[in-house]
């Protein structure tokens, strides 16, 4: 179990790091044709994280090495919130705020600043664009992964599963109608309902689960997220339904895989993207400046819950070279 | 129970068996206990754990079914816990507490009365519920946990529980008493085996014990019975082989030693039967050494007898002729060695007494015949007699008679006398200056007898710690030079150790040696049934002059005041005592005395010139008539005193004062002091049996004297024939005498067939182990005189005998009571004539005689001063002190020529 997961890391560091060496190729391409004058190697950049959190280091971290990798003139400072402190006058106009509550503050505190927010949920970043007018811009690369790879997912992982259920909250509403179109392509009757929070979510659950070859959870606010997970996982074994969820915990609650972006991805395509957006300074109208489904994922699988239901896994490099592939057919 | 121990432990098995069981009892009886409580709570706590994790684990597995209200879920998770046992039914209540599904009966369901559902979200701890009724119910809130799925946020510190039910879980605790009965019975029955198997294993143990110990035992009480032949057997333990192994040593070694000393016992026997042989053979030669040393006591006391015979009787006739000798018209000179001579002889005399006396009392020969004494007179005499040779030496001689000290009495008045004499001349001899105090006092008084102590206290030289071991051993003085300073023979305080021990006594001295001595001495003593009249003479007497007798008596010295004290308390019950002038000054201005005694001699001792000081200062204070005592010197030489007409009226007696001179003094009776006047035995007819013709001499002389009839003859037979022709009223009997002596000659006298059978008899001897008793027994009265006897005690024997009455103060006072004072100075004068010639030939009987004669005048007039200076010639005539006499005789005349005058 343990070499087979062994195998999946390293397929996906080969994946990531081929990825990484082309975008680096084209990012410096792209700088040396029309950065050059700008002049953003200079620039100070000031990474602001919502708190101390592990994950928040480790996507200042991996930011920092990429952006310097990328734009070795860049100074990067970074600031860590915590209660009762207030934030510092940030003399830059570039703010990287890493979590929810550091693009909140920075929105707040630094109103005239370009701001890139990493790692919030989509549904944050609605909420934020639709209350908040700014006279800077504002782009972030969400955590969030789009509904269809997790259908791509469950494909690969039961190809002949053709009824994929999903059960969709309050705070996913708005994107549910943009999720179902993305995957009435794929040729899978996706079967879903809404769940207020108020209600049993059993009662919800139960039908879907039963109608379901595979279950997709679609992640939520996490209040409600925990509310109906355990409820999807019990249901789904005892229906031996396989849940694709969207977290490595997901998995290891019981989930038969998950696709998620890591502090890691995150910061990485964070870098990326901030000096693709460097790049378009000139993009007053600001269409750049929106908000980007993480460009890289990784697959967590839960070998137990594959085995119980009988789901013959291929290796983990193959797994992703099979899942590129679907990525790029579709 | 009492009953039963003892009976347990009576053998040593038993024994064994109940010190081991008996704690194990205890021990499995506490531990079993301690076992099945442990056992107990373990089960119910078992139960309670099992309850609860039932309860916890449908708690944790029901939360979707109760979730979900899915109750075939339910049903299914009920149905498997049904199975469990002890689980009575399962409740599972929603989180409104309604009740969703249960197995319970509908009367047992705890979820009716539970509360309502706002409380019951609070409860979230485990509980067990204990209801009334039988059941145990154990209640856990169903949670439903969030899982964590988000890899990012703060989820974790949110409130990841949702309360979505209950589960209450019965339990049926019978389900535990079927294994508490099996634990009781397992319990129990565990310990009766263990205790059966200990008293089994005891028994066993004790008996593998207590068998060689028995085996032990009987060998013992085998050997202990006398088989030395029997042997321990082998015991399969190793101490009991040593054990037996001691034993069989031991039986070895007592019938060895039992074999050895039967022969030690057959050879002491043996030797002890040769002892025997030989002591008899000695007990045989001591009976006949016995014999021997029987018949040479007998040959001593014969040869003692007649030794003191043989002595005596020459010493007799020298002191005899000596006295007719003085009697006869002599020269100074011849008078002289005729007064050396009787004092040598006396001496002489004193001696062999003290031998002969010693060895009586050795011999156990001397019998105390006890008669009705005066105690008064017994203690005074020798005090009288002894008194010159104290003054002499100027010392204060006392004799303190306590009043409560009974004087009827009866006893040995001449061994009394004899102590006294003994202690109080010792004590004189042997102090220089000061005094000699002799102090008399009751220790016990009883109805018919008392004990009476005697101290003779002296100034004098002390005797020493080594000294006192020997003092009352025969021929000891302190040592030999006070053997030559003060003479004697060293016999004294031993014939008195000796007295004292034959009446019963005891004497003991206390001398610290240079600071005087004292001699006790304790008798018991029997008292009179008829006291004497005289022991206080005060009651019945009226003091001259009808007027009562009030003394006061003056003396500086506490110890001769307490003794006057003493002696005038017998005469009168008002005494006035001062011990210093100042205070006599002052009791004279109230006092009632009629008199005041004053005893001058420690005046006088003290300071001689202070003396007429002190009469002339007392008479200046009072005119009472004023009594002095002195010492016949002191008399004597105070006669210019006594002359004074400024001291008068004042009398003088002499010292030591006795009840007679004060009785005299004070009270008015018509009564005459013994003149001494030998009885006139006219009639009485005497048979005198004498060989030795200077006794027979000597006793014609005497009988001429006393006017009786005698017939005197030679020889024991001469006395017999004697006795069978004539009828005499007393026979005088020599004990040694040739042919027949008077033993045997007073033996035939006895018989029936003589005439003078019944004839009194006095037995002449010097034999001082010679006593009546021994004499022939008979109708007749026997009476035993020994040589030297004095003229006065054979006249006087004679006459008691005889029947004749001692007339002598009779007639003396019927015939003075006649006279008229002419005629009493006239015979006055005449009788101190006579005593100066006498006192000029040395002629002490006579002049003792005389000065007798004198003293009965004297006292029948009650001229005081006149009787004092009688009394005063009286001693010194019997002192034997010519100087004396002659000053005495003198101031008597001088006083009678004053007397003369006042009456003419």
């Amino acid at each position: 179990m343990n070499g087979f997961a062994g195998v999946l890391q390293n397929m996906e560091s080969k994946i990531a790091l081929t990825l990484v060496r082309c975008a680096l190729q084209g990012l410096i391409l792209f700088a040396c044709v029309f950065l050059g004058d700008r002049g953003f190697a200079a620039n100070e950049v000031h990474v602001l994280l919502s708190n101390d959190a592990p994950y928040y280091h480790q996507v200042a971290k991996v930011f920092t090495a990429q952006l310097k990798a990328q734009q070795p003139a860049t100074e990067v400072r970074s600031i860590i919130m915590s209660d009762g402190v207030a934030l510092p006058e940030i003399l830059g106009q570039q703010i990287i705020a890493i979590g929810s509550e550091a693009t909140t503050e920075a929105l707040a505190n630094y109103p005239q600043s370009d701001i890139l927010s990493l790692l919030m949920p989509m549904a944050a970043w609605q909420d934020i664009n639709k209350n908040t007018s700014i006279e800077g811009r504002f782009a972030a690369v969400v955590i969030d992964q789009p509904f269809e790879r997790a259908v791509l997912l469950g494909l690969l992982l039961k190809p002949d599963a053709r009824r994929f259920g999903a059960v969709f909250g309050p705070a996913t509403q708005t994107t549910k109608t943009a999720s179902l179109e993305r995957v009435s392509s794929l040729g899978v009757e996706l079967i879903t309902a809404s769940l207020p929070p108020t209600d049993n979510p059993i009662s919800t659950l139960s039908p879907i689960i039963n109608a379901s070859e595979v279950f997709i959870a679609v992640p939520d606010r996490a209040v409600f997220n925990r509310n109906i997970a355990k409820w999807i996982l019990h249901l789904s074994y005892r229906e031996k339904i396989p849940v694709i969820g969207f977290s490595a915990s997901y998995t290891k609650a019981g989930a038969l895989a998950s696709i998620y972006s890591s502090p890691t991805d995150i910061g990485r395509h964070g870098a990326e993207l901030f000096v693709e957006l460097s790049a378009h300074a000139s993009d007053n109208a600001g269409k750049s400046w929106r908000a980007y489904y993480p460009k890289y994922y990784t697959l967590s699988i839960n070998g137990d819950v594959a085995r119980i239901l009988n789901i013959n896994l291929p290796p983990r490099e193959d797994l992703y070279g099979m899942y590129q592939k679907l990525l790029q057919a579709m | 129970m009492k009953r039963l121990l003892p009976k347990l432990g009576n053998t040593l098995q038993n024994r064994l068996v109940v010190a081991t069981t008996v704690p194990l009892l205890v021990l499995t009886v506490v531990l079993t206990s301690v076992t099945m409580l442990e056992r107990d709570k373990a089960i119910t706590e078992r139960l309670q754990q099992s309850g609860r994790s039932i309860a916890l684990y449908l708690a944790s597995v029901s939360d979707f079914a109760l979730y979900s209200a899915n109750k075939p879920l339910l049903n299914s998770l009920l149905t498997a816990t049904d199975r469990l046992d002890g689980v009575s039914g399962v409740t599972f209540l929603n989180a409104s507490r309604e009740v969703v599904i249960s197995t319970l009966p509908a009367d047992h369901d705890p979820g009716k009365t539970s509360e309502p559902s706002g409380q019951a979200a609070e409860r979230s701890a485990p509980a067990n519920l204990s209801t009334p009724d039988k059941y145990l119910y154990f209640e856990e809130p169903v949670l439903a946990l969030d899982l964590y799925i988000e890899d990012y946020g703060s989820a974790a510190v949110e409130d990841d529980s949702q309360l979505v039910g209950w589960v209450i879980v019965a339990i049926d605790p019978a389900v535990s008493q079927s294994e508490r009965r099996a634990m009781l019975i397992n319990g129990v029955g565990l310990a009766a085996g263990v205790m059966v198997m200990a008293i089994i294993m005891s028994y066993l143990l004790g008996r593998n014990i207590i068998g060689p110990i028995k085996k032990l035992t009987n060998t013992v009480n085998r050997i202990e019975g006398g088989d030395f032949s029997v042997r321990a057997e082998s015991a399969p333990s190793y101490e009991f082989n040593v054990l037996a192994h001691g034993i069989n040593h031991m039986a070895e070694s007592i019938e060895e030693n039992q074999v050895r000393l039967q022969q030690e016992v057959e050879g002491a026997t043996h030797q002890l039967e040769v002892t025997l042989a030989d002591l008899q053979s000695k007990n045989d030669e001591l009976e006949i050494a016995r014999q021997h040393a029987d018949e040479a006591n007998a040959a001593k006391t014969d040869f003692l007898a007649r030794m003191s015979h043989e002595l005596r009787t020459p010493l007799t006739s020298v002191r005899g002729f000596i006295g007719l000798l003085q009697s006869a018209d002599l020269g100074s000179s011849e008078q002289q060695y005729c007064k050396i001579i009787d004092q040598a002889a006396q001496l002489l005399l004193q001696l062999i007494d003290d031998i002969l006396e010693f060895s009586r009392l050795q011999a156990g020969a001397v019998e105390l015949e006890e008669l009705p004494i005066d105690f008064y007179r017994c203690l005074e005499d020798p005090i009288q007699l002894l008194a010159p040779m104290a003054h002499d030496k100027n010392l204060e001689l006392i004799l303190d008679i306590e009043p409560d000290v009974p004087l009827a009495l009866v006893a040995n008045s001449r061994r009394l006398r004899q102590i006294i004499f003994n202690l109080v001349s010792n004590s004189i001899k042997f102090t220089e200056s000061g005094w000699v105090l002799v102090r008399v006092f009751l220790l016990a008084d009883e109805a018919d007898h008392c004990r009476v102590g005697i101290t003779i206290k002296d100034t004098g030289i002390g005797i020493s710690e080594e000294q006192k071991k020997h003092i009352f051993e025969a021929f000891t003085q302190a040592d030999i030079s006070i053997s030559r300073r003060f003479g004697g023979t060293g016999l004294g305080l031993s014939i008195v150790n000796g007295l004292v021990d034959m009446m019963g006594g005891s004497i003991s001295v206390d001398s610290p040696e240079g600071k005087g001595s004292t001699f006790k001495v304790v008798l018991p003593l029997k008292k009179q049934q008829a006291l004497f009249s005289d022991q206080h003479l005060s009651s019945g007497l009226q003091p001259r002059g009808k007027q009562a007798l009030n003394i006061a008596l003056y003396d500086p010295d506490q110890a001769s005041r307490q003794a006057l004290e003493h002696l005038l308390t017998r005469i009168t019950n008002s005494v006035e005592s001062y011990g210093d002038i100042g205070a006599l000054k002052s009791g004279l201005k109230t006092t009632q005395a009629s008199v005041i005694l004053l005893n001058g001699a420690s005046v006088t001792l003290a300071n001689p010139r202070a003396y007429p000081l002190l009469l002339e200062y007392i008479r200046q204070c009072t005119d009472l008539p004023l009594v002095i005592t002195l010492p016949l010197k002191q008399l004597q030489k105070s006669s210019s005193i006594a002359n004074d007409p400024s001291l008068q009226p004042a009398s003088f007696i002499g010292k030591p004062v006795s009840i007679d001179s004060l009785k005299a003094l004070f009270i008015d009776a018509d009564k005459v002091v013994d003149s001494g006047t030998v009885a006139n035995l006219s009639g009485v007819n005497v048979l005198v049996a004498e060989d030795n013709d200077f006794s027979q001499l000597l006793i014609k002389t005497m009988l001429d004297r006393a006017g009786c009839r005698y017939c005197l003859v030679g020889n024991g037979r001469e006395a017999v024939e004697m006795s069978t022709r004539e009828q005499f009223d007393v026979l005088l009997v020599d004990g040694h005498m040739p042919e027949l002596d008077g033993w045997e000659a007073l033996r035939e006298i006895r018989a029936l067939t003589n005439p003078n059978h019944g004839t009194p008899a006095i037995f002449l001897t010097a034999d001082v182990l010679a006593q009546g008793a021994s004499l022939p027994a008979g109708v007749g009265i026997n009476r035993v005189m020994h040589k030297p006897f004095e003229e006065a005690d054979l006249i006087n024997a004679i006459s008691k005998l005889a029947g004749k009455e001692l007339s002598g103060k009779a007639k003396t006072s019927a015939i003075w009571q006649r006279i008229p004072k002419e005629k009493f100075f006239s015979e006055v004068e005449s009788l101190l004539d006579k005593a100066d010639q006498e006192n000029q030939r040395g002629n002490t009987a006579e002049l003792g005689e005389i000065v007798h004669q004198l003293l009965g005048i004297v006292g029948v007039f009650k001229v005081n001063m006149l009787h004092q200076l009688s009394e005063a010639l009286h001693l010194a005539a019997k002192a034997g002190d010519h100087s004396q006499v002659n000053i005495a005789i003198a101031d008597l005349s001088i006083r009678l020529a004053e007397l003369k005058r006042e009456v003419s």
